[in-house]
């Protein structure tokens, strides 16, 4: 585009200026944080391989790798995708008893990942100026009235959900705490509560934006507490309601393993 | 055993399809994310958990996002996490009696400058001023580099807002800085 100003660090007479902003634009998250969440989705095959042995994750960013962590580390057990139907066989039951322990191992031991180039990327490049237009008027969302409602500020400059974009609705924050609740007790050996919380979560929010996760960490729960049952009951759930779902290939595994 | 090879084949290639999307999501995005989660007030120490709730999102809504609008979820998602984590901060310094702000010094020496973590302190303490919906047009512009157009279609506005918010954006900022480099001219003087 012809008539683009021309950014400010590159035309700006102030040094404290381009300092400042030169400093912003430097400033990269460190390559565990993203590791980390890979595991946490579970995908990265040999994302936990390289899970950094040096940087003890930390908050939810540890307690939500833990729910994507059983997946992760079959896989490193197992490094050749090709074969995930097997990696963990009749065994994976007990595995994911043992998945923090497992990811712990893994984590220490494997080796480093080489970086994928970004080859056939879904993305736009950042210079395209090809990406269509969603003409939505610059109007303020709606206002949801709910105590875990973002502020006004952010909603003012979201515009109006459109078919073309899935936009966050405002109860997202309160399905990302609740999940994280969840997760901690998980995390703690509480699978009753965890249980608990998801049962609440479903409650609260049947059509959740986080549904799949929240099968995917009950299921978990449902192993921890040895119910398997249970376990087997939520992974046919995440097959049939969320065939696409990163989670479902690990539900397939669950079902495979015991039959 | 014997692998079932029947219906579940089809399904099981959509899911590889769907996490080698998510995983190159991430791997393409997660500076982006990480970098607006700091710019919209998240604390060094909260990004990157926020970054990784930013992506469960997505995992969850993967099927839902349209090719090429990957971006401008993450944006809108990001900024509703951010939100969260703001507040969840605001209280934690409310308990603490504001003394998290005593050490942010508005007017730092050049040597000062000369760090970039206290350079990035900075500017976030001025941006944190900033009305949100010229910061993240700003954010976006001026330290990520997108393109008018590329702004118009994360943020979901028309381009001809994009350049009124990046304009009243500069004119902020440029009082800011002007301010912050009065005082310290101020400073050396004295």
């Amino acid at each position: 585009m012809t008539d683009e100003p021309t950014r400010l660090l590159d035309e700006s007479d102030s040094e404290l200026l381009r300092t400042l902003l030169g400093a912003a634009r430097e400033e990269q998250p460190q390559a565990a944080a993203l590791r980390r969440t890979l595991t946490a989705v579970g995908v990265g095959v040999s994302a936990v391989a390289v899970a950094s042995s040096s940087s003890a994750s930390t908050g939810a960013a540890t307690t939500a790798a833990a729910g994507g962590a059983s997946l992760a580390a079959g896989k490193a057990a197992v490094p050749t995708s090709l074969i995930v139907g097997k990696w963990l066989g009749f065994g994976l039951i007990t595995g994911l008893v043992a998945t923090t322990a497992v990811y712990t191992v893994s984590d220490a031991m494997a080796p480093a990942r080489p970086v994928e180039p970004p080859a056939a990327v879904v993305l736009p490049p950042p210079t395209s100026v090809a990406a269509p237009i969603v003409p939505t008027p610059a109007t303020p969302a709606s206002t949801a009235p709910s105590s875990e409602a973002p502020p006004a500020a952010v909603s003012a400059i979201l515009p109006a959900p459109s078919a073309s974009v899935s936009e966050p609705e405002p109860s997202l924050a309160a399905e990302v705490s609740t999940l994280d609740d969840a997760r901690h007790a998980l995390k703690a050996g509480d699978a009753i509560r965890a249980l608990s919380l998801l049962e609440r979560y479903e409650q609260r929010f049947p059509d959740g934006r986080m549904l799949p996760e929240a099968l995917f960490i009950r299921m978990e729960a449902f192993t921890r507490k040895g119910d398997d049952s249970g376990a087997l009951a939520v992974a046919e759930r995440i097959v049939r309601s969320f065939p696409k779902s990163p989670h479902a290939a690990r539900a397939r595994a669950l079902l495979a393993a015991a039959k | 055993m014997a692998e079932p090879l029947t219906q579940a084949e089809p399904a099981r290639a959509a899911d590889g399809q769907a996490q080698q999307r998510l995983e190159r999501l991430i791997e393409l995005q997660f500076g982006f994310v990480w970098r607006l989660l700091r710019r919209v007030g998240v604390a060094e120490a909260d990004a990157d958990d926020a970054a990784q709730q930013v992506f469960i999102a997505a995992a969850g809504r993967l099927g839902d996002i349209r090719a090429g609008s990957e971006r401008a979820f993450l944006f809108s998602t990001a900024l509703h996490i951010g939100a969260r984590v703001r507040r969840s901060r605001t209280r934690q310094r409310e308990d603490f009696g504001g003394e998290l702000e005593a050490h942010t010094d508005p007017a730092p020496t050049p040597d000062e400058l000369l760090d970039r973590r206290r350079a990035r302190e900075l500017l976030d303490t001025m941006l944190e001023e900033m009305p949100l919906e010229l910061r993240v047009v700003f954010v976006l512009y001026e330290i990520e580099q997108l393109t008018s157009v590329e702004i118009a279609d994360v943020v979901g506005i028309p381009t001809g807002t994009v350049a009124s918010r990046l304009r009243r954006a500069r004119e902020d900022f440029a009082a800011r800085i002007a301010r912050v480099e009065a005082r310290r001219k101020f400073g050396e003087g004295e």
